[in-house]
């Protein structure tokens, strides 16, 4: 699979191969070197050409701005009108020069010609509104909400429209949400004083409850030792054991009674 | 015609008054005895839906107790007899708070001054759908109790109570007295939340009771107090009256709808700050009304010379 940059190589290399073959471009240096050296109404004509071409060229790009969607692409587009604009805005007096120049071989009536040659492209440029008079004044009223306008008047196209209305709703958007935050910030607020009332009003209880408890504690303790003393002193392991021994001899007698008399 | 166990009791009862007195084998009476058989007698009437004679028969035991020197459970006894007088047809208030005041003297005597408290708040628990009047009559006996033994931390429950209840009475200006004496023993126990929402419930019911400039003095008395000073709820009361004082009916919404704690305010207070302003009320010259008051001040204390 060939890569676009196997194919700019492959070109170039073609290129290379048939440039003997390939129209002679010249530069704009040469052609203005050229110009240079003509004389008269030659050198008029031949700027006068080279003007027309770079006329058409902006006509072209600024036909391209109005359906270029892409904004930065729109801008480029425009920078490229200007300064082709202001190229041309220097070549006029240039022209109106050369047709004031007397060369050898110019009348007077090739003169005035040419200079009526050279108003009427000033007032084709002007007519399509490119060469201007004073500077229009910059539009920096901007819209409630959005940031000024840099661009100089420009309408609101579609997308800045549908733009600042999704702007403005989710704008809405975070206004709802704020409000059912700060709704419940109060509901937590309420609830937080609520519970330090209560604790304050369980902790008396809480240290009597732990004092009555510590005083039963002791009590208990206290019957549980006097409980073990009275167990003790009635019934030693040794009276126990004696204890035991007389119930065994208790329980012998009787037996031997019971075997007597059955 | 007496059921049996109507007639069971009666026996008992009989029996009881016996050992209440010497007999010739016996020298002295048997108060435990007797105090059983009481209650055992008070036991049969109550299941047969005799309650002014089970009232009867646990006072007489809970006498019985007392004079086996037994005041504790006297007080229980004397307790249940409330109960008794309370369920009982035709219905005594004056009997229930009676029985109810001598169960609480009795708890006193054990030493026990605070359940006391809360016997009565119990008693009017009993009675507050149906006799409001003595309802409040006994929790004021119950907080008045509080009080004195210092003991405002208990008495929240009571303070909101009494509040309810007299808004169900429809005594909207001793409901703000109530809530006035809450927010008093609140500020003694440290409870700031509450303090504050008490004044704005005092607040509210002047102001649906129609008595606006009550409601502006009470404010002005009461919008320095520490815990109120810097609250949301001293903020809303000041909003409302301002509404008030303007006569607009729009504002006054507003201002109940916008503010952050009437929601958290008891239910029936907040309940009544919904339905504020009051349409039994004319606007107009109540706001004329706390108009000229809010400019002159209240003048009922300027003729006190206290010098």
């Amino acid at each position: 699979m060939a890569s676009a940059g196997d194919m700019l190589a492959r070109v170039d290399s073609l290129l290379k191969r048939y440039e003997a073959y390939l129209p002679k471009q010249e530069t704009h240096a040469q052609v203005e070197a050229k110009i240079a050296k003509m004389k008269g109404t030659e050198a008029f004509a031949a700027m006068l050409g080279g003007a027309e071409t770079i006329l058409d060229e902006l006509l072209e790009k600024a036909a391209a701005v109005k359906s270029e969607r892409n904004r930065a692409a729109v801008a480029t587009l425009n920078a490229e009108v200007r300064r082709g604009k202001n190229y041309l805005r220097g070549e006029i007096p240039k022209l109106r020069k050369a047709a004031r120049t007397k060369a050898a071989g110019t009348t007077e009536q090739d003169a005035v010609a040419m200079l009526e040659i050279v108003d009427d492209f000033e007032t084709q440029a002007k007519a399509r509104g490119w060469v201007r008079g004073p500077a229009a004044t910059i539009n920096i009223s901007g819209d409630p909400g959005s940031s000024t306008n840099p661009f100089v008047n420009m309408e609101q196209s579609e997308s800045s429209e549908a733009f600042r209305q999704e702007f403005e709703a989710r704008k809405a958007k975070q206004d709802q949400g704020l409000d059912v935050i700060s709704r419940g910030l109060g509901v937590l607020k309420d609830i937080g004083g609520e519970m330090t009332e209560e604790m304050r009003r369980q902790q008396p209880i809480t240290d009597a409850i732990e004092d009555k408890l510590d005083s039963v504690n002791a009590e208990i303790r206290t019957a549980n030792a006097r409980l073990k003393d009275t167990v003790t002193k009635m019934r030693s392991s040794r009276k126990f054991c004696v204890d035991c021994m007389l119930i065994c001899v208790i329980l012998g007698v009787a037996l031997s009674v019971y075997k007597l008399v059955a | 015609m007496p059921s049996t166990n109507e007639i069971n009791a009666k026996n008992l009862r009989k029996k009881a008054d016996g050992y209440m007195k010497p007999t010739l084998t016996r020298w002295k009476p048997d108060f435990e005895r007797a105090a059983e058989l009481y209650e055992e007698a008070a036991r049969v009437f109550r299941a047969s839906s005799a309650h002014a004679d089970a009232a009867d028969a646990e006072e007489r035991s809970a006498r019985a107790c007392e004079l086996e020197e037994n005041h504790w459970h006297a007080a229980k006894a004397y307790e249940r007899a409330t109960e008794a007088y309370a369920k009982a047809t035709p219905y005594d208030g004056a009997a229930v708070l009676a029985s109810a005041e001598r169960a609480r003297e009795a708890y006193t005597r054990s030493d026990r001054a605070q359940a006391g408290a809360e016997s009565l708040s119990r008693a009017a628990r009993l009675i507050e759908d149906s006799d409001m009047k003595t309802a409040a009559a006994l929790l004021r006996l119950c907080l008045e109790d509080l009080e004195e033994d210092g003991k405002d931390v208990y008495a929240s429950e009571h303070h909101r109570r009494l509040g309810a209840v007299l808004l169900r009475a429809e005594l909207y200006q001793d409901a703000a007295t109530a809530c006035l004496k809450y927010a008093e023993s609140c500020s003694r126990a440290g409870q700031m939340n509450s303090l504050a929402k008490a004044y704005l419930s005092a607040i509210v019911a002047l102001l649906y009771d129609g008595d606006g400039s009550g409601a502006q003095s009470t404010f002005s008395d009461v919008h320095e107090v520490p815990g109120f000073e810097n609250s949301e709820e001293r903020d809303t009361a000041y909003l409302l009256l301002n509404a008030y004082r303007d006569g607009s009916v729009d504002k006054i919404k507003n201002a109940i709808s916008t503010s952050s704690c009437v929601r958290f305010l008891d239910v029936s207070f907040s309940r009544l700050a919904a339905k504020l302003p009051n349409p039994a009320h004319e606007l107009g010259a109540l706001a004329v009304k706390m108009g000229v008051e809010g400019v002159d001040g209240d003048a009922t204390d300027e003729d006190d010379d206290l010098t």
